[in-house]
């Protein structure tokens, strides 16, 4: 569905490199701190900024160079951007139905009637949760074989969340060739609906894995400096000095139950990864 | 259908599942011939990724409890219940046996063993 | 390009209200000057609110999310060109009409031939401007083109009264030996290709553009 290569972007300060692939049928997280080149990354798959170098292949073809109508089959969410505040939730259901021939009016309307959006209003009168809402919705109203997702959650509360990421799961029941590439900083988001995820760190990745191998095999090992002189580190990905001693993170969890028993031994959720692959040090 | 899945448990979750499926076929639950729901569907439900669900269904056709018909869905196959408490115990006995092993090679007694055996089964 | 068409539309209805109070200050303003000065008027203000439609469109980021949907650069612009040109025409049809029903209320006989011309003139000069304009605003922003923009139409206004004034004076011999309907030719001639021109030019700088 798409393909990265080394695709390379420089900025004063910045430089960002990364390769990644989404395949059908995949839900794929890109989880990294504000800054880490998330959104940058979208604008070169989305051809909003040219890239220095490298390939990016959206749908078969050059993402720089897509077409009308192959955008027809990607859903976008930004960030920070979406249809004229002026425009009413009415205008924005003619306009999309404009846009795309395989837009579903009547959807679109109960699923914005049901969320509590109200055609007549402007897009600028929203709260921001329905704002939010809306750009999923009208992501999610044309049949679109991808899905790109830039922060589609930031600033929601914890039940609209949930409830986007339910809409996001029964598109992905609906067919098995859809995919989807999201990103959020909240890591929880992305524990209950990715199967894989990257993480992204100043513009590199740093960490590929899936879902499952995450919660099923990763762990944090606390232990006090004694601990860590006498423990084998042959299964260790990062340390992290902390006041009792260290916080390590391995990926072989099973290993450390079964030979150390004794030693502190916690399951890992993504937040847990991401601070020690991003704040910790090489073993 | 009744699976509750634990977050917080150190049993990986393709193992929960797997178990939980396991013990509603068992228990007739889940009758042969029966479709067990899609992974996207299951994967909705139960909040996890697809492939975890995906990787319970492979290791359950495995066993030979479900078959997967590409494009249709999963299965339930028609293997009896006293072939299914057959195939239990066997797993029982393998963990066992791995448990006795471990307990030689820390040099301890059958005694202590079954004492500990006692113990864990009047909990 | 039809949804582009049809979402500047929306906008542009969108902000009925304030145009309803330029079409009032247009007609009060039809009442101390001449009738003529409605067409102009009507023109430059159709003009200046469909160029409008990219200042909507660069808010709040909105370009990001428009190149998102199913478009291309070449489509934006053109569709911009399009709307712009077809938009100022139909406003310099109306103000002509409107001019015409004026001098018909004020029981005089209105010289169509002559209105129609003062019409297409209007439509010739706010192409102009629709020329140099889209292509700076959007290299340079709409908050320079804005002020640019109202610098120029200050500069319209004034270089129009000083006409009126002059009319009386004396003109130049040639000017009244050339045909009236060849230096409209020429000029609407100009016109169009001073607009394909500045279209290509636009398309140049969209495509550089990052969003």
């Amino acid at each position: 569905m798409l393909h990265i290569e080394n695709v390379t972007k420089n900025y004063p300060g910045f430089h960002l490199q990364v390769s990644l692939d989404v395949a059908p049928g995949t839900v794929t997280g890109l989880i990294g701190q504000n800054g880490a080149g998330k959104s940058t990354l979208f604008k070169t798959i989305l051809g909003l900024i040219r890239t220095d170098g490298g390939s990016v292949t959206l749908l078969g073809q050059n993402a720089q160079a897509l077409g009308a109508e192959s955008r027809q089959r990607i859903g976008t969410v930004l960030a920070d951007a979406g249809f004229s505040g002026y425009l009413t939730v009415r205008d924005v259901r003619t306009i999309l139905g404009q846009f795309y021939p395989g837009f579903d009016e009547a959807d679109f309307r109960r699923r914005c009637e049901s969320s509590g959006i109200t055609d007549g209003k402007k897009v600028k009168d929203l709260s921001t949760g329905m704002k939010a809402k809306l750009k999923v919705l009208s992501a999610l109203s044309h049949g679109a074989d991808f899905l790109l997702l830039d922060e589609p959650t930031a600033g929601l509360d914890v039940i609209a969340r949930d409830e986007i990421l339910d809409l996001l799961r029964s598109y992905m029941e609906e067919n098995d060739h859809r995919a989807i590439l999201i990103s959020s900083h909240i890591s929880s988001d992305l524990e209950t609906l990715c199967d894989d995820f990257y993480m992204i760190h100043q513009g590199s990745i740093v960490l590929h894995e899936d879902t499952d191998r995450l919660l099923n095999d990763y762990a944090v090992l606390k232990v006090s400096e004694a601990e860590f002189e006498a423990l084998d580190k042959s299964c260790l990905l990062k340390k992290k000095k902390e006041h009792y001693g260290y916080s390590c993170l391995t990926n072989q969890r099973g290993f450390y139950r079964e030979n150390c028993p004794s030693l502190v031994l916690e399951k890992s959720g993504l937040d847990e990864v991401i601070t020690l692959m991003a704040r910790g040090e090489e073993v | 259908m009744n699976i509750i899945i634990s977050a917080t448990s150190m049993t990986p979750i393709y193992e929960q599942l797997q178990t939980q499926i396991t013990g509603l076929i068992a228990s007739g639950s889940l009758a042969a011939g029966e479709a067990l729901p899609s992974v996207r569907a299951m994967a909705r439900e139960l909040r996890i990724s697809a492939l975890t669900v995906k990787k319970a269904y492979d290791l359950l056709e495995q066993e030979g409890l479900v078959q997967t018909v590409h494009g249709k869905g999963t299965y339930v196959t028609g293997l009896s219940s006293e072939m299914l408490a057959e195939q239990q115990r066997r797993e029982i006995e393998s963990e066992l046996e791995k448990v006795v092993q471990k307990a030689k090679n820390y040099g301890l007694t059958p005694e202590e063993l079954k004492g500990i055996l006692a113990l864990l089964l009047e909990e | 390009m039809k949804g582009l068409i049809v979402k500047d539309l929306l906008l542009l209805k969108n902000q009925g209200k304030t145009l309803l109070l330029l079409l009032a200050c247009g007609a009060v303003m039809s009442m101390s000057f001449e009738p003529q000065t409605v067409i102009v008027y009507l023109t430059m203000i159709g003009g200046m609110v469909a160029m409008g439609t990219l200042s909507y469109d660069e808010m709040d980021k909105g370009y990001s999310y428009l190149l998102t949907l199913p478009v291309t650069r070449k489509m934006y612009v053109r569709e911009k060109y399009l709307l712009c040109v077809l938009w100022t025409a139909c406003c310099a049809v109306i103000g002509t009409a409107v001019c015409t029903v004026i001098t018909l209320a004020s029981g005089q006989k209105p010289d169509t031939a002559d209105l129609c011309l003062y019409g297409l003139g209007a439509l010739l000069g706010i192409c102009l401007v629709i020329a140099l304009m889209i292509p700076f605003q959007l290299k340079f922003g709409s908050e320079k083109g804005r002020i640019v923009l109202y610098a120029f139409i200050v500069l319209c206004a004034v270089a129009f009264i000083l006409m009126q004034r002059l009319s009386g004076a004396k003109l130049p011999e040639w000017v009244a030996d050339v045909n009236p309907q060849a230096a409209l030719g020429v000029s609407a001639a100009a016109a169009c290709l001073l607009v394909v021109l500045s279209e290509q030019i636009a398309e140049r700088i969209m495509m550089k553009k990052e969003f």
